[in-house]
């Protein structure tokens, strides 16, 4: 059993970070659809549920940490008791949906016939220390498509894009920290807000050009 | 080498040469501004107008093809996904 360092004057405030991931995530969700309903090409399809699955996994889990919170703050213990293995649950929804998330958004960079390559991925995974690896390992191969784009663009929305995708990284190598210090609890929370802070800006800048036209 | 257009490419780009002549052009125009030729201009046009992109005018005894509201929309909108998936460094 891994401990997690967690400063109690921060817990409730890491709930609201998911949720307004989750939030930007179904933005992000959105656009991504309405780009597979004009071009119907599949990586389209990939990247809309990638973002969708991902904005889900965060909403579960924001709402089951809130629910957490406000039952601990309350007092409200005993109910808390009944509600441990319905936050479990959560938790496990999140762990599943996160890695499936990032496995569609990968897709959205691998060619069709190389789309079996996630068969052989270790899919030991089970738990707190192992999610963040497995993700990382994951989100590595999409940061290094984002780099590569980035390089070749040299645009400032290639960049956000990168900087998102790096910052969710970071959001895993911090929270695989937290047993050393809580600090890593609280620079996890404020990586992640920051990277979909990232896509947000993003699609602000391509509504404002495109509406400019 | 340059990659092939795709036909949401090859309708966008009809659009645009359409909108770039004052959102009204002739069929040469077209076909010299977009690329393409006599016979595949003719199918593309055709999905445009069928699809309300583009309607067809007569003035002075020569026809016309003129951009829609629609289509101008489609414009907008296509741009948008254009740098969406140019940020994520995808192609459409």
């Amino acid at each position: 059993m891994v401990n997690v360092l967690i400063p109690s004057w921060f817990f409730g405030w890491h709930a609201m970070a998911y949720i307004v991931s989750a939030l930007i995530g179904f933005l992000v969700s959105f656009y991504s659809y309405r780009i597979y309903h004009m071009t119907k090409e599949q990586n389209h399809l990939y990247l809309y549920l990638g973002f969708a699955a991902l904005s889900m996994a965060f909403l579960i889990f924001g709402v089951v940490e809130l629910y957490s919170y406000l039952s601990i703050s309350q007092n409200m213990m005993q109910m808390f008791e009944s509600f441990s293995s319905f936050r479990d649950f959560g938790i496990w929804l999140y762990y599943i949906g996160s890695i499936i998330a990032y496995l569609l958004i990968a897709f959205t960079y691998v060619p069709k016939k190389y789309r079996f390559a996630p068969l052989f991925l270790p899919m030991w995974w089970k738990g707190f220390p192992y999610f963040h690896v497995g993700s990382l390992f994951i989100l590595s191969f999409i940061i290094f498509r984002a780099t590569g784009n980035w390089f070749i663009k040299k645009t400032i929305n290639s960049m956000l894009v990168f900087m998102s995708f790096l910052l969710i990284g970071f959001y895993h190598i911090f929270l695989f920290f937290t047993p050393f210090s809580e600090w890593m609890f609280v620079l996890a929370h404020i990586s992640l807000i920051a990277g979909f802070l990232s896509f947000l800006i993003m699609l602000i800048r391509v509504s404002k050009k495109a509406g400019r036209r | 080498m340059k990659e092939r257009r795709s036909k949401l490419q090859i309708l966008v780009d009809i659009l645009r040469v359409v909108q770039r002549k004052g959102g009204r052009a002739k069929s040469t125009h077209i076909l010299y501004g977009a690329n393409l030729s006599h016979k595949r201009l003719k199918m593309h046009l055709d999905m445009l107008i069928e699809n309300e992109f583009l309607e067809m005018v007569s003035a002075g005894g020569r026809t016309y093809y003129k951009i829609t509201p629609k289509g101008v929309k489609f414009i907008i909108e296509y741009k948008k996904i254009e740098e969406i998936t140019d940020a994520f460094g995808i192609s459409i």
